[in-house]
């Protein structure tokens, strides 16, 4: 390899030569030179400009290439610089004959005589001597400084490689800031060519927004001298922007001087997301914790409290500051845990004892109070151990404050024993009210009806065994006592019933309604000889008791009697069809009938819309119907037209449902 | 000799009325009254001592001092007394009162009619069942 040197310090020796040659007159002086090029370290030899012959070479330089002066004398320097031949040599030191160049430098491999090489860098000129030319060469042996370079050469390759090896991306910078060198995984990452990167290119990679930032932070390390640290995004071949820590270190020579430096951009982007995605978790499951209404309290295996929510504090009624410094133990000096019932409960069986137990609580309710003061509340305590994250077990203890709810649910209970005892109370009165209502009625049917029998029984008497000296007037008179005493037995007689109805137990048998009604009827034979009398009841089963429904039938039967009474031909129709689960039987007159205005007032006791005298009724029976059809689990009504007849509709419950269908179809296909 | 009849009953009224509708039917038997439970008691300690008894006793339930059921009860307590056939002869037409009544050993029980006429057709009927149709009085016996 051929290349020029630029100045090495060695000419002033040439120059030195030079000047001494030009005093060639004074030999003393010239053999003193001859001696110090002998003795120089340096190889130096002189040779023919023409026949390029070596004339001269120092002891230096003949150890080195292992020839005699006497063999060299022989020689040329094409003879030891192998890769040169005459032209090329000629060509090359041509300048200098021309007096183009003063000396030349170049560097060439010596060929000893043993066939070995060595480096060389040598300085040629050209002298004028007796009138010939030679040329003058000094050799230094440069094999030292091949050696060094090819070392450097070879642990920047190392380096390179390494870097090229390594995950993250890496660069060299100038001083200055601008970048001279990527390694592979730079480009394959962004994508981009070392033309486009040269100098400050860098910045095509760069987040827009994020740059002016990044370079002035560049800027200032590289200003400073100081390490360079910072993350940001760069983007990828794909288009995609991933974060990177860059980092950068100066290099620096012996003097302390900044050669370089030298950074590297690691791709943390995972990093980044995952630790944003962790602490987006964090900070949801914070203002969960820190929003809900219930305590959380989560506690380390050994009991410690590591997190108490805001709720769970204020539950608690205590400061967040005293809450680090409490574990089981000391938080079982400042309260105190009991049932609901108020019975203090020892350490072990408290809630978070047990849940380190590993027990499972669900909605335990305690009692909790503080030693040192006035406070008590009712908590729900819920929890266990779960596993947390990465895995670690915790003790989970959730809190809720349901003094209120108890407080309300103690009142209520309260409340309700109150009331139990109040309805007990009523119920008492109610029930002896009930007796004495009986024993009421028991007396009206002895005690009225024992007067009524002495009006009766002596009024009989009088008119029986005094007739004769009563005139008409007074005779009138004793009938009328007798009519009234009638009708106010009459009325005790109803009344009586209606009591009895009210206060006797309902019996349901199954009735069958066509024999039921023939039955009843036949007490009817002589009051109702000139009615004309139509019955269509099938065999229906009803589930009744047949004594309310007889009173109820009786009633209204008497009542179709006697409203029908001045018809011109009084009629009766009793029927009965099956609907649903139920039969409705209906007794129709064609009496007077009735408004339908006044409907609401015919079922109430003691209610009458005809006058005595006409119609004479103590105005309970409708009232009994109602009764009696409200016990049977039925309903009565009516439909009427004054001077148009009334019906009245009986719902009895069918004894069983299904046997109302087949009558019904039957019925129809009758009709 | 004709037997008596022994009627308990408080209200005057009605022992009255009981004797006449008797009369009307031409009833023999004496007619002995017992005005309330505790006069009923001492005739049973009468008959006890020896007293004749009574062919029929008639008897209200709502007595003063002592109730009509606790003076049958006593009559059928007595050897004497228990064969006695007895009518209850009341107001009431409580189930519960009738109930008691027979449980207790009445041979009969008659709700007092209000109207005189049929007072005297209960009269008629307890003097064919009681008195002349049914039972042999002690005496017949002997």
């Amino acid at each position: 390899m051929i290349s020029p040197i630029k100045n090495r310090g060695t000419t002033c020796l040439s120059e030195m030569t030079r000047e001494i040659c030009e005093l060639a007159p004074i030999e003393n002086a010239c053999t003193r030179v001859d001696g110090i090029l002998e003795q120089s370290l340096n190889e130096i030899y002189l040779f023919d400009a023409q026949t390029l012959h070596f004339e001269y070479v120092n002891s230096r330089a003949r150890l080195n290439l292992g020839y005699s002066m006497d063999t060299l004398r022989m020689m040329t320097p094409l003879d030891i610089k192998p890769e040169f031949d005459e032209a090329s040599f000629r060509t090359l030191v041509n300048p200098l004959l021309h007096g183009a160049m003063k000396i030349l430098i170049f560097e060439a491999m010596h060929l000893r005589a043993d066939g070995t090489l060595y480096p060389v860098e040598v300085h040629l000129q050209l002298f004028a001597q007796s009138g010939r030319m030679v040329f003058l060469a000094v050799i230094l042996d440069i094999t030292i400084r091949r050696r060094a370079e090819s070392a450097l050469r070879e642990s920047e390759e190392r380096f390179r490689t390494i870097v090229n090896t390594i995950p993250q991306l890496a660069w060299i910078a100038e001083p200055d800031g601008s970048r001279v060198w990527y390694n592979q995984r730079w480009y394959d990452y962004t994508g981009t060519t070392p033309e486009e990167m040269e100098g400050w290119g860098w910045q095509k990679v760069h987040d827009i927004e994020m740059l002016p930032k990044v370079v002035e932070r560049w800027t200032h390390a590289t200003a400073a001298g100081k390490a360079f640290d910072m993350e940001f995004p760069l983007r990828g071949a794909d288009g995609r922007f991933r974060i990177f820590l860059t980092r950068a270190e100066p290099l620096r020579n012996a003097e302390g001087r900044i050669t370089q430096w030298f950074g590297t951009n690691t791709d943390v982007n995972e990093q980044r997301l995952g630790e944003k995605a962790r602490r987006e978790v964090e900070k949801r499951f914070e203002v969960v914790m820190g929003n809900m209404s219930e305590g959380l309290v989560i506690f380390d295996l050994a009991g410690q409290p590591l997190h108490w929510n805001a709720a769970a504090l204020r539950m608690h009624d205590i400061g967040n500051s005293e809450v680090m410094l409490l574990n089981p133990h000391t938080f079982a000096q400042i309260y105190q845990l009991s049932t609901v019932e108020g019975v203090a409960l020892p350490f072990d069986q408290w809630p978070l004892t047990r849940i380190l137990r590993g027990e499972h609580l669900n909605d335990l309710e305690l009692r909790i109070g503080r030693v040192d003061r006035d406070w008590e509340r009712v908590f729900s305590y819920s929890g266990a151990l779960s596993h947390y994250g990465d895995g670690k077990e915790l003790a989970f203890l959730v809190v809720k404050d349901i003094t209120e709810r108890k407080n309300a649910e103690d009142a209520l209970r309260d409340a309700k024993v109150n009331l139990e005892h109040k309805v007990d109370e009523r119920t008492a009165q109610l029930l002896a009210k009930g007796k004495e209502m009986e024993s009421f009625c028991y007396s009206v049917s002895h005690d009225l009806r024992a007067p009524l029998r002495g009006i009766d029984g002596y009024s009989r008497l009088l008119l029986e065994e005094y007739h004769d000296r009563f005139d008409e007037e007074g005779q009138n008179f004793l009938k009328n006592v007798r009519t009234a005493t009638k009708y106010m037995t009459d009325l005790i007689e109803d009344l009586l019933a209606y009591s009895r109805l009210e206060r006797q137990g309902i019996s349901r048998t199954a009735v069958e309604l066509s024999s039921f009604i023939s039955n009843l009827l036949d007490q009817y034979h002589t009051r109702a000889q000139n009615v004309r009398l139509t019955v269509e009841v099938s065999d229906f089963q009803v589930s009744v008791d047949p004594e309310g429904l007889a009173i109820a039938l009786r009633n209204l039967i008497d009542n179709a009697l006697k409203f029908s009474g001045y018809a011109p031909e009084p009629a009766i129709e009793i029927r009965a069809r099956a609907a649903s689960n139920h039969c409705i039987l209906s007794v129709r007159d064609n009496g007077i009938g009735f408004d339908m205005r006044f409907y609401e007032k015919i079922f109430e006791v003691f209610q009458r819309l005809h006058r005595a005298e006409e119609y004479p009724g103590t105005g309970i029976g409708l009232a009994m119907v109602q009764k009696a059809m409200e016990r049977i689990g039925g309903r009565v009504w009516a439909e009427s037209q004054p001077g148009a007849g009334a019906t009245f509709y009986l719902q009895l419950p069918l004894l069983n449902a299904s046997q109302a269908i087949p009558h019904e179809r039957v019925n129809n296909a009758i009709g | 000799m004709t037997l008596p009849i022994l009627l308990v009953e408080d209200n005057p009224m009605d022992v009255d009325l009981t004797q006449r509708a008797f009369i009307r039917h031409n009833l023999a038997n004496p007619l002995q009254v017992a005005r309330d439970g505790q006069e009923a008691l001492d005739f049973i300690e009468n008959w006890e001592a020896g007293e004749t008894m009574p062919v029929v006793i008639l008897l209200d339930l709502k007595l003063p001092k002592i109730s009509g059921l606790e003076v049958l009860r006593s009559i059928r307590a007595h050897s004497g007394s228990k064969t006695i056939p007895v009518v209850i002869l009341t107001s009431s037409d409580e189930d519960h009162d009738i109930h008691e009544a027979y449980a207790l050993g009445a041979n009969s029980y008659i709700v007092k009619p209000v109207e005189f006429d049929k007072f005297i057709d209960v009269a008629r009927q307890i003097e064919l069942y009681w008195t002349v149709l049914n039972i042999p009085s002690p005496s017949r016996c002997e």
